[in-house]
């Protein structure tokens, strides 16, 4: 092979690398020289897809506000919420993913309005799944303390896109999240 | 796995999980804390529940544990009788305490 071979050859190699980094939203300053695409590789953000999970335990029965819980600067569009109870020793994690496999597998429009959908997973043996109309605030039945040992009681699980934070609180006379308990929770996110 | 522990404002421990959020903290952290969340709450519980009495409770704690059990005695719009021996309810009856 001649000279001008190889060098064409390393400048279009050069060109298909930058195309394929800016193609991952990372920009390619002008006069980037090929030792320098490496760096520009290593800055790429992991793809995680658009799904975030996550989990909290209250240390105590009040309002529990979780900073930059996601990634991104707009809300979600499928908010979930369940409890894993330790008497039951049934419902974890997988049962959330299963549930939402569920959710995905019959068609769960996650674009119409452009609104974000609450929905809690309950652990409870009937399953209850309860979508809530969409709102600044998200409203969802999950498991809090409420007087008279009713498990169950709206609790609000509030996404701000603006900082990134989630934040859920029961409702004033709602009773109060339950300490130590742990709660699950994912955002499926529009990409 | 990422483990975090969430404090408000105040510097209080509000919350530990997992995922995004708060200030990330170890494994060994994270179980040590759970730890004693689930130990208080049972604390507060079993206070609530007339099974201990506020002596019970490690000194440290006792001020949370007590302020937690008022809190939920207030949540319920009523707080239990206070149980009283046979020699304060003669004083009280005669005149001599505070009912």
């Amino acid at each position: 092979m001649s000279i001008q071979t190889e060098l064409t050859r390393l400048t279009n190699a050069k060109a298909a690398i930058q195309t394929a980094i800016e193609g991952k939203g990372v920009t390619v300053p002008s006069g980037t020289l090929l030792d320098g695409m490496a760096a520009l590789i290593e800055s790429i953000e992991a793809g995680g897809g658009n799904i975030v999970f996550g989990s909290f335990v209250p240390s105590d029965s009040s309002e529990i506000i979780i900073e930059n819980a996601f990634p991104y600067d707009y809300a979600p569009a499928i908010f979930g919420v369940c409890e894993f109870s330790p008497l039951l020793d049934y419902y974890d994690t997988s049962h959330a993913v299963t549930r939402l496999h569920s959710l995905i597998a019959k068609g769960f429009d996650t674009t119409a309005n452009d609104k974000t959908y609450l929905y809690s997973i309950i652990s409870s043996p009937a399953n209850k799944r309860t979508p809530v109309c969409e709102n600044d605030v998200y409203r969802s039945f999950a498991p809090t303390f409420r007087p008279g040992n009713s498990l169950y009681n709206l609790m609000e699980g509030i996404i701000d896109g603006a900082t990134r934070n989630l934040r859920f609180k029961p409702l004033s006379g709602g009773g109060a999240l339950i300490a130590g308990r742990t709660y699950y929770y994912f955002l499926i996110f529009r990409s | 796995m990422r483990y975090y522990a969430q404090y408000n404002d105040s510097g209080k421990l509000i919350a530990i999980g997992t995922g995004n959020g708060g200030v990330e903290i170890t494994e060994a952290e994270y179980n040590a804390l759970l730890a004693e969340i689930r130990e208080k709450a049972a604390l507060v519980e079993q206070l609530y529940n007339g099974e201990i009495t506020i002596d019970d409770v490690p000194t440290e704690w006792q001020e949370e544990i007590q302020r937690r059990v008022n809190e939920r005695i207030a949540a319920e719009g009523a707080a239990d009788e206070q149980d009283l021996s046979a020699e304060e309810a003669l004083n009280i009856i005669l005149g001599g305490g505070n009912a």
